[in-house]
């Protein structure tokens, strides 16, 4: 049942240096769409239709005596993160959530990024990490607004799409299995001990009714290893315990970990998939379906993204305007559970400079918000999101 | 009327949603008392505040099991109503019947939540969609959204709001000046009425991380409680491990009324009764025990799986 799929594209080494580094690009609907249409989409695409159709039938624990040296770097690199956590505890404050010391890691990270990146790639591929740092450092979460969504966890996929396309990783099976069930677990467990460390919050979820408060690919890729046999059924995740032998299954536990409550309610659209999808092969393919339409093609998660460069955006030219950082926030404050969606994004701790604009100019707060700029066009249209118009008062 | 209402009412205090028809009725029905309320509604004591809900019906009756019910209980829910539950559909419904059935007993003032814009990044369209099959009651409540009031003043002492206070608002007149018939903006005074914070570690007006608003220090808080002749200031928007928390020489309280918040946060909520002399009392309470909640509805899976 392996699907044949396309060859990766190779971006030489000496193409590099002249390529653009990325930028945000992506201010509205229209030019989400535009980014579909684009070359780096479309090879971040079938990057992960590839890394699904590897891992097809895997069990985890995974075991891989011949695992490449640029795997193991990924993984020790993963590693140094992790004990990261270890060395800056949470801070003892009375407020509860969004711990302040995870800005401490996250300017941690910024500060040793170019160094991490240095000592995990080969000398000659050293101009290519201003292109893949911005990816690196917003894999983690929001240092500024202390949360975590699938925005984030994207970011890392295309972090490791570019190190492929530039051949630092291999597009061969063997190697994008190891992807999968080695580097792929190894981030999503750091990422759940930074949640869990300093409190991070859902990066605007849709309450019970998203897949899942912060992951998606994990349910890919999970649903990718369960496709082709039949002795486990879908709705078999509804009985927990779950053994952790595949990503959907570590992924659910997750859930049952951290929520309490009926199944049904708090993840009802992964209940209705227990109990409403056939077999693995059509989760898999409408979990593929559900991401492209509700995390790549949604303005609010992927305005975040920095693109052009390594993924090429040659479609029809987005607006190159600069989006503005975050002002640095002068408080300590509380837990703030929600965002304005017309926020933009921040990919640095708090008043860091900001690694993905163009131009350093800050505005005043009141030319930031001015004329709904960074409002999704549903609203500055007055059209609600299948088209029809409503009537403003 | 009151008799096809109440029949609606103890429908949906089963947590079953009525029929989009009688969604249409009950929504024009509550915009006519609505444009008749202030942007500040006077409310007489005594009276039971409380704070976010986000479509968490059965911690919702939680809630009534301890304060009462309406109409005996004179209620104040100060917004966020909807988003992130799975019952914000059953849970403003009932709000609303309750406010349409008991105007003088029942006063619903508006959250951030209660926007088109928040809806549909935070769960209230998605749920409308997915347990009608259309966004009409979704765009009917939204209708409803902009004619509810933008704060509650209690016996001319206590000033109720979603959020906090605003650099363009000194007074309370000035918020009764405001044009409040609108989706929420993003910035300017009604803006902030809905999405601002207290913060005890700045002195003054700061920015809000949350892109919407501003955080306001205990400087600030005084002088309007001051100048408006104030005991205290309610509010909700943040959750309050304890269920509340009082801040600046208890000039200002969070009062935040969903417990468990997300099935994930594992806090107590609490509501805020006020006597006949504006005394305070919070009343704390837990998330409703598994054992009362609905059973499973078969939903299809969404049309990616199809």
């Amino acid at each position: 049942m392996a699907h044949q799929l396309l060859e990766l594209r190779r971006i030489p080494l000496s193409e590099v240096p002249n390529l653009q580094l990325p930028t945000q690009k992506i201010q509205s609907d229209e030019a989400v769409e535009a980014w579909k249409t684009t070359r780096g989409y479309q090879d971040y695409a079938l990057y992960l239709r590839r890394l699904n159709e590897a891992v097809v039938g895997c069990t985890l624990p995974w075991e891989n005596p011949n695992t490449s040296q640029a795997v193991l770097k990924l993984m020790s690199l993963l590693d140094i993160l992790d004990s990261w956590v270890t060395e800056i505890p949470p801070l003892k404050t009375p407020q509860r959530f969004g711990n302040l010391a995870f800005r401490t890691w996250g300017k941690r990270l910024e500060e040793e990024a170019d160094g991490l990146l240095l000592s995990l790639l080969p000398t000659d591929f050293a101009p290519v990490i201003p292109h893949v740092r911005p990816y690196f450092i917003s894999s983690f979460g929001s240092f500024m607004r202390m949360d975590y969504g699938t925005g984030h966890e994207t970011s890392f996929a295309l972090f490791l799409c570019c190190l492929t396309l530039v051949r630092f990783l291999q597009p061969t099976p063997e190697e994008e299995r190891d992807v999968v069930l080695d580097v792929f677990v190894r981030y999503l467990r750091l990422c759940w001990r930074l949640q869990d460390v300093y409190m991070l919050e859902p990066a605007g979820s849709h309450g019970v009714w998203g897949l899942d408060d912060s992951s998606f690919l994990g349910y890919i890729f999970g649903s990718g290893q369960l496709r082709d046999q039949t002795e486990i059924a879908v709705s078999a995740v509804l009985h927990p315990p779950l053994p952790p032998t595949n990503l959907y299954f570590m992924s659910i536990m997750r859930i049952h970990q951290v929520k309490h409550g009926p199944f049904h309610e708090h993840s009802s659209q992964l209940y209705s998939i227990a109990i409403g999808v056939p077999n693995w092969g059509k989760v898999n393919a409408g979990l593929f379906k559900m991401y492209e339409a509700e995390v790549l093609g949604k303005c609010v998660v992927v305005q975040h993204l920095p693109l052009g460069g390594i993924l090429d955006w040659d479609g029809p030219s987005a607006p190159t305007s600069s989006i503005p950082p975050l002002e640095k926030s002068s408080s300590a404050a509380s837990y703030h559970p929600v965002q304005a969606p017309w926020l933009r994004s921040q990919s640095g701790a708090a008043g860091q400079s900001n690694q993905f604009t163009i131009s350093s100019t800050y505005p005043t707060k009141s030319t930031r918000r001015s004329g709904d700029p960074y409002a999704p066009s549903s609203y500055a249209t007055g059209t609600e999101p299948n088209g029809a118009s409503y009537r403003r008062r | 009327m009151p008799s096809d209402l109440d029949s609606q009412i103890a429908q949906l205090s089963r947590c079953e949603p009525i029929s989009e028809a009688q969604v249409k009725t009950l929504c024009i029905k509550a915009r006519e008392i609505l444009i008749e309320e202030g942007n500040v509604q006077v409310v007489d004591s005594p009276v039971t505040i409380c704070g976010d809900i986000h479509g968490q019906f059965f911690d919702l009756m939680e809630l009534f099991a301890v304060g009462g019910w309406c109409p005996e209980t004179n209620y104040l829910f100060m917004g966020d109503f909807v988003d992130r539950g799975f019952y914000s559909v059953e849970t403003f419904l009932l709000l609303l019947a309750l406010k349409v059935r008991y105007p003088d007993r029942m006063t619903l003032i508006r959250g951030n939540h209660e926007s088109r814009q928040i809806t549909q990044v935070y769960g209230f369209y998605d749920e409308c969609q997915r347990k009608y099959g259309s966004s009409n009651v979704w765009r009917w409540c939204c209708e409803v959204f902009d004619y509810l009031a933008l704060g509650a003043i209690v016996d001319g002492r206590v000033f109720c709001v979603h959020g906090g206070l605003s650099p363009s608002l000194a007074s309370i007149d000035q918020i009764r000046a405001i044009e409040r018939k609108q989706e929420v903006p993003h910035e300017g005074p009604m803006c902030d009425l809905l999405w601002s914070d207290p913060d005890d570690t700045i002195t003054g007006w700061g920015l809000s991380p949350r892109g919407a608003g501003f955080l306001f220090g205990a400087d600030i808080t005084k002088n309007f409680a001051h100048h408006n002749a104030l005991d205290l200031i309610a509010r909700a928007h943040q959750l309050a491990m304890e269920g509340y928390k009082l801040m600046f020489d208890r000039m200002i309280v969070t009062v935040w009324s969903a417990p468990n918040y997300c099935y994930r946060c594992g806090n107590v909520a609490s509501i805020l009764e006020l006597d006949e002399h504006l005394g305070q009392e919070y009343k704390v309470f837990s998330h409703a025990p598994m054992d009362v909640r609905s059973i499973p509805t078969k939903r299809p899976p969404p049309e990616y799986f199809l």
